[in-house]
């Protein structure tokens, strides 16, 4: 069984089409990097995954759930990592984590442990105000861990942080999927997806335009030439800078 | 396929978890916190708007002459300077007029046949009936002063209860315990929802085990309980206008319930903060304001059968229903049906919102 499993998945919005029939699949513990321009249907995509949107046609599987008629039974198994900082400013790092610990009905001990993983827990007191953006950071993947997901999904989860923190919350990252943990990423940084990622995809304007591990797509796209993810991913997304693109 | 459903039990949990976070959030917001205040401090306002004529020194008295003439012919009692007499043809009328004045006398031939000490009946408004025997010794000084006699003012169990038609004090207080708990629904609670919404923390309670309709019930129970302290507090200082505690409860659920609701209905149309006052205000002029009219005699029939529509007229008439002597049947079951009307088409609001908002 595929951790993720998506097929022929379309989201239109008003006529237009964020997602065009896409397929994919996500092998168990493997980190999973979702790639594309803005707009090009990486929210959308995660918003289907998660349940909190309907595809308009095709199917999506999460450990098995179905994401629109299963969505009960989906969501214990997933955590999600939002690409804004939705947390609950006026109350402390860990009452934001106890809120959820309720609903997710997870005990006090289990929130204290998800602070010292993320290394909050001598800040855990203080209220979300006084936090920097990389303690957030770090709080949103606490909270997105609470439950013990079996797949874990990060919306640009370093994006605005500092070189330090980014590497904190990569190593993060890796500590997970080494304890099986399935990680969907979505990240503007391609060296990033380069590092942590087993397979990536790439999309553009709703259509995957590849899917395989960095090093395949490097090899395959170089032709020869040493190239990075990111050549790869301009000059298969890269239209609007009028070079390197497929369609400039 | 496997499936796992949620128990009431999980439900409410879920609910009040999320209830839970929405009041200890409120109390740290500085909007809604100011929001509360306000209104707390309205209420007080209110009880003060209307103990406000004990400033006014002049006593009111509404004479019903049951044939002497006595009082008539004393010029002193008309041009008196604390003294405002107003006479009316009927008991009933005098009974009527009563509900905004201080005193009503009734003269009989008996009392004011001799020039000896003058006994007069007098009947105050039920919201006075606790002080009767001191209103008695006052007002007995005061017509003795200007009667230039002794005068005893009997009231003993003279209390005039209101008509449910008798408008007065009762019926303003029965105003302002409605308006209490609907500002509250109306203000609050659309911004809790929409605080959720702006901060996108919305989305991580959707992917969280709660629903839309536990959000929506938490959200709901959230309200209930600022409502609910409102409903506590305006009824306090309006306990004495209370004739029928049932009536007041019936009333009292309806438009916490009401108030509930419509303050989640403006919670789920509200997208921006430009939107709070725009949404708002219309529902306040269209809903509240004319609930302060609900029993103004002298209101022109086509809008008064308008405003008798509206179910927040309805309620504040079933809360008015608690400060009066009877509870005619009629009354009772078209203002309670009209309340329930308003209530269930808001519950099909909010329960078509939400199927819209699970696609």
């Amino acid at each position: 069984m595929y951790a993720i499993e998506v097929t022929n998945m379309t989201r239109n919005y008003n006529g237009l089409t964020a997602l065009d029939s896409i397929n994919f699949n996500v092998k168990p513990g493997e980190i999973f990097g979702y790639l594309g321009p803005n707009g090009a249907g990486k929210t959308t995509t995660i918003r289907i995954l998660t349940g909190q949107l309907r595809p308009s046609s095709g199917k999506g599987e999460v450990m098995g759930c179905d994401v629109v008629d299963d969505r009960e039974n989906l969501k214990p198994q997933i955590g999600v990592v939002f690409d804004t900082h939705n947390l609950y400013e006026r109350l402390s790092g860990r009452d934001n984590l106890r809120f959820y610990a309720r609903l997710y009905r997870v005990g006090k001990a289990r929130v204290e442990e998800v602070l010292a993983q993320v290394g909050l827990l001598d800040r855990a007191k203080d209220k979300l105000k006084t936090y920097s953006n990389g303690m957030k950071q770090r709080l949103l993947i606490a909270r997105a861990l609470l439950h013990k997901p079996k797949v874990l999904f990060l919306d640009e989860p370093t994006r605005g942080l500092d070189p330090n923190v980014s590497r904190d919350i990569r190593g993060i990252i890796v500590d997970l999927v080494k304890d099986g943990m399935t990680v969907f990423l979505t990240t503007h940084y391609m060296e990033e997806a380069d590092q942590l990622s087993d397979r990536v995809a790439i999309i553009d304007r709703g259509r995957i335009v590849a899917i395989d591990s960095p090093e395949k797509l490097k090899l395959e796209h170089g032709a020869g030439k040493e190239f990075t993810l990111e050549d790869v991913f301009v000059q298969l997304t890269g239209r609007y800078l009028g070079r390197g693109g497929n369609e400039s | 396929m496997k499936t796992k459903s949620y128990s009431l039990i999980d439900s409410l949990n879920i609910a009040g978890s999320i209830a839970g976070k929405d009041i200890l959030e409120m109390l740290k917001n500085r909007a809604t916190l100011t929001n509360l205040i306000f209104i707390l401090v309205l209420v007080f306002f209110f009880h003060w708007m209307l103990s406000i004529r004990t400033f006014d020194k002049t006593l009111d008295v509404v004479v019903y002459d049951q044939g002497s003439n006595l009082l008539l012919e004393s010029e002193e009692f008309a041009d008196g300077s604390d003294i405002r007499i107003l006479y009316e043809e009927t008991f009933e009328d005098m009974q009527n007029r009563l509900g905004f004045q201080d005193l009503g006398v009734v003269l009989t031939s008996q009392s004011t046949d001799t020039g000896d000490p003058l006994t007069l009946e007098g009947y105050v408004f039920w919201e006075k009936r606790a002080e009767v025997a001191d209103l008695e010794t006052e007002y007995s000084a005061i017509f003795s002063q200007y009667l230039d006699r002794p005068v005893q003012i009997n009231i003993g169990d003279n209390i005039i209860v209101p008509n449910p038609d008798q408008s007065g004090n009762a019926s303003t207080a029965a105003f302002h315990m409605f308006f209490a708990m609907f500002y509250m629904g109306i203000v609050i609670m659309p911004w809790m929802m929409f605080e959720e919404r702006v901060t996108k923390t919305m989305d991580a309670l959707l992917v969280s085990p709660a629903s839309h309709a536990q959000i929506v019930l938490g959200k709901g129970l959230a309200g209930c309980f600022y409502i609910f302290i409102a409903a506590i507090l305006t009824l306090y200082f309006n306990s004495i206008y209370v004739t029928n505690w049932f009536m007041i409860a019936i009333g009292f659920l309806c438009a916490i319930v009401f108030s509930v609701l419509m303050g989640l209905v403006l919670g789920t149309l509200i997208k921006s903060r430009q939107q709070v006052q725009l949404v708002t205000l219309p529902v306040i002029f269209l809903l509240l304001v004319p609930t302060f009219f609900v029993q103004e005699p002298n209101l022109a029939p086509g809008v008064r059968s308008i405003i008798s529509i509206l179910p927040t007229s309805a309620i504040t008439r079933l809360i008015s229903l608690g400060t009066t002597n009877s509870t005619p049947i009629n009354l009772l079951t078209v203002n309670l049906g009209i309340a329930i009307v308003g209530i269930l088409l808001l519950f099909g609001i909010i329960v078509w919102q939400l199927r819209r908002s699970d696609r």
